[in-house]
């Protein structure tokens, strides 16, 4: 069973195309990340006057700066990530000539308390699960060797607002 | 590497009720390789209203972005003469990031009725009848040899972009826009086309011509017309008995799929074909015939060519035209990642040699008393993963070996081990799952650990999908 790991950035803000999150595997990790579940969460209490904005899934080939996230390991046993394997928010990312993994909507208004609209379902992880290459072993998850990527990028301008970004993957030598 | 995983996400070219595929993955004949579709995702981005009337803009400024840090998808540039390639520098994409610095050149309002579905026809059609100079309607730019001006330029560093920013909501514009450019770089005529979804508020252009080349860029024509309807689509996945082999050699509709895993690579000739906006005819289903369900009067034309449709089908789905908003419309429903899948992981629909499939937009019933749209365009993205493996699995075996001789399997060209092991009964089983084949390979056999000792046996063979026995003869060596 392969070493597990989750990445958080929690109430990272919205910022004009600025990186979410990003998990880059960098040279001389030593390791190949397969990157399993993604969520994004509208978890914010603040009032703003939000708006739908856009979001990207993206490889990248190289990433500096930002501000680092959390990382929690699935066991307490497994092993450290080496400090090649970064994840952090606000990153400045090289994208790679790939076209998007994945473009999909977003609302940074806050959710209200009794009613149901998109605002409240991102709140819901079940709903807010933006990548999954779980349920089928066929389906294979998206592989990060080293010198490879991934960005959760928000493409639109609005700067209002925040969200919770959370990455699942496996950290492995092969 | 035996099975290769790939991705490939985009609007596509056109998202037509008219009889075309909006995409058709195909597995060619005698490819040796089998296809397993894992997903097909739609995903609906419209947030407009009904009654949005956008201004589009379009402006030409200087950028220091590259073509893949624009993001959005690559749109195809025609050569008009394939002797003389686009020479490189060169791109347009659609739905992507621009830099705001810009000289405003030309504006357009796009008119739409208010009341019903139906665009203002002054701006619809083909070209000839609607983009003439003193026509109604859409604008458009002319400067063939002709005209005693300048064309509008893109420099060296120069782009062009196409934007809506009429209101502060992304994708508001559910509007079928279609943009067309011709140019002339070097001497030498070109021209893209792309129906782009068309966003505001979040810095995205609809479409962005970008100029990175050694060239100065003439632009000779441009124009923005309206396209189709905007009627509510009928997505099903159907299986694909023909496709226009027109459609298989144009460029400008083959796609690829992105690998999973970079140690995958690109996809390699033999490798499934995605194409764009194609005609084909699904599998098992005539040109014309009437169902039971008829009314006998043609009153819906659906994407085969004939009415009443029913064949096989893998699924179908109605995306709903509705719009994203903050209320949780049908529309919203298409939003959410998990409720957008088409087939989900658990599909895995195996396409054997000379078999596809196709995502399609067809009637949704043929007993309408109207006809159904001819296209039914609006922001929608469409995902697609696949895997792509041999069409069957080989299996190396021996027999006749002396019982405890060590056996090994290695490619013949680089030398490499693939397997190995010590027989206790005779025989060995090896199910091979690296490289595709046919594969040159050696198997060898030894036993020199404990008498009777055996000289060491060698044969090259040639691995095909059929797999292969080996019959083994050893020597003793005494």
């Amino acid at each position: 069973m392969a070493a597990t790991y989750r990445g958080v950035v929690v109430g990272t803000a919205f910022a004009a195309n600025k990186s979410m999150l990003t998990l880059f595997n960098g040279s001389g990790s030593g390791l190949v990340l397969r990157v399993k579940r993604i969520w994004m969460l509208n978890n914010q209490t603040a009032a703003v006057t939000g708006v739908l904005t856009t979001m990207e899934i993206r490889r990248i080939s190289a990433s500096t700066g930002g501000t680092a996230g959390g990382v929690v390991k699935h066991d307490s046993s497994s092993a450290g990530l080496p400090s090649q394997v970064t994840i952090t928010t606000g990153a400045t990312d090289t994208l790679t000539s790939d076209p998007a993994l994945m473009r999909f909507m977003w609302s940074n208004d806050e959710p209200a308390t009794g009613s149901l609209t998109n605002d409240e379902s991102e709140c819901i992880p079940a709903l807010a699960c933006v990548w999954d290459c779980t349920g089928d072993s066929d389906l294979e998850p998206l592989v990060l060797r080293q010198n490879e990527g991934v960005s959760v990028r928000h493409t639109g301008s609005t700067t209002v607002g925040v969200a919770d970004v959370i990455i699942e993957f496996t950290a492995a030598t092969s | 590497m035996a099975r290769r995983q790939y991705r490939w996400f985009g609007s596509g070219l056109w998202q037509s009720q008219s009889g075309n595929a909006i995409f058709a993955l195909l597995n060619p004949s005698g490819s040796g390789k089998r296809v397993i579709v894992h997903s097909i995702e739609i995903f609906n981005h419209k947030t407009g209203s009904g009654s949005y009337v956008p201004i589009i803009d379009v402006v030409v400024g200087s950028t220091s972005k590259t073509d893949s840090a624009l993001g959005g998808e690559s749109v195809p540039i025609a050569s008009f003469d394939t002797n003389y390639p686009l020479p490189s520098g060169i791109t347009a994409r659609k739905n992507t990031a621009v830099e705001a610095s810009s000289s405003q050149f030309l504006r357009q309002v796009s008119i739409r009725l208010t009341t019903s579905s139906t665009w203002a026809s002054p701006a619809y059609g083909p070209i000839p009848f609607h983009y003439r100079k003193n026509g109604r309607g859409s604008w458009f730019i002319e400067s063939w040899s002709s005209d005693d001006m300048n064309p509008i330029t893109l420099n060296p560093g120069q782009f062009l972009s196409v934007t809506d920013l009429t209101t502060a909501v992304v994708n508001q514009d559910g509007i079928p826009l279609e943009v067309m450019v011709i140019f002339n770089v070097n001497g030498h005529t070109y021209s893209c086309d792309a129906v782009p979804c068309f966003s505001s508020y979040n810095g995205t252009a609809g479409f962005v011509l970008l100029n990175n080349s050694s060239y100065p860029l003439y632009i000779k024509r441009f124009f923005i017309k309206e396209v189709g309807t905007a009627d509510t689509p009928y997505f099903r996945v159907v299986p694909v008995g023909s496709v226009d082999p027109f459609s298989l050699g144009d460029s400008i509709r083959i796609v690829q799929g992105v690998p999973v895993d970079s140690a995958y690579g690109p996809p390699v000739s033999g490798d499934p074909i995605i194409v764009l906006d194609t005609p084909m005819l699904p599998y098992l289903v005539p040109q014309q015939y009437l169902a039971d369900a008829s009314g006998g009067s043609p009153k819906g034309v659906n994407y085969l060519h004939t009415k009443d449709f029913w064949g096989p089908t893998y699924g179908v789905m109605f995306p709903e035209f509705l719009t994203i908003s903050s209320s949780l419309t049908l529309g919203g429903l298409a939003w959410g990642y998990r409720k957008r899948k088409f087939f989900d992981s658990e599909f895995n629909l195996t396409l054997n040699e000379g078999e596809g499939i196709a995502l399609v937009s067809s009637a949704e019933t043929a007993v309408l008393s109207s006809a159904v749209g001819t296209s039914g365009w609006q922001p929608y993205d469409f995902g697609l993963q696949y895997s792509v493996e041999p069409k069957s699995i080989p299996v190396i075996r021996a027999t006749g070996m002396a019982v405890g001789s060590r056996w090994a399997i290695q490619k013949a060209s680089t030398g490499e081990l693939v397997a190995q092991g010590v027989t206790s009964d005779g025989t060995m089983e090896y199910t091979y799952y690296g490289d595709d084949v046919p594969l040159n390979m050696i198997f060898k056999v030894r036993k020199a650990s404990s008498s009777p000792y055996y000289k060491p046996y060698e044969t090259q063979f040639y691995l095909t999908a059929d797999g292969i026995t080996i019959p083994v003869s050893q020597v003793l060596d005494e």
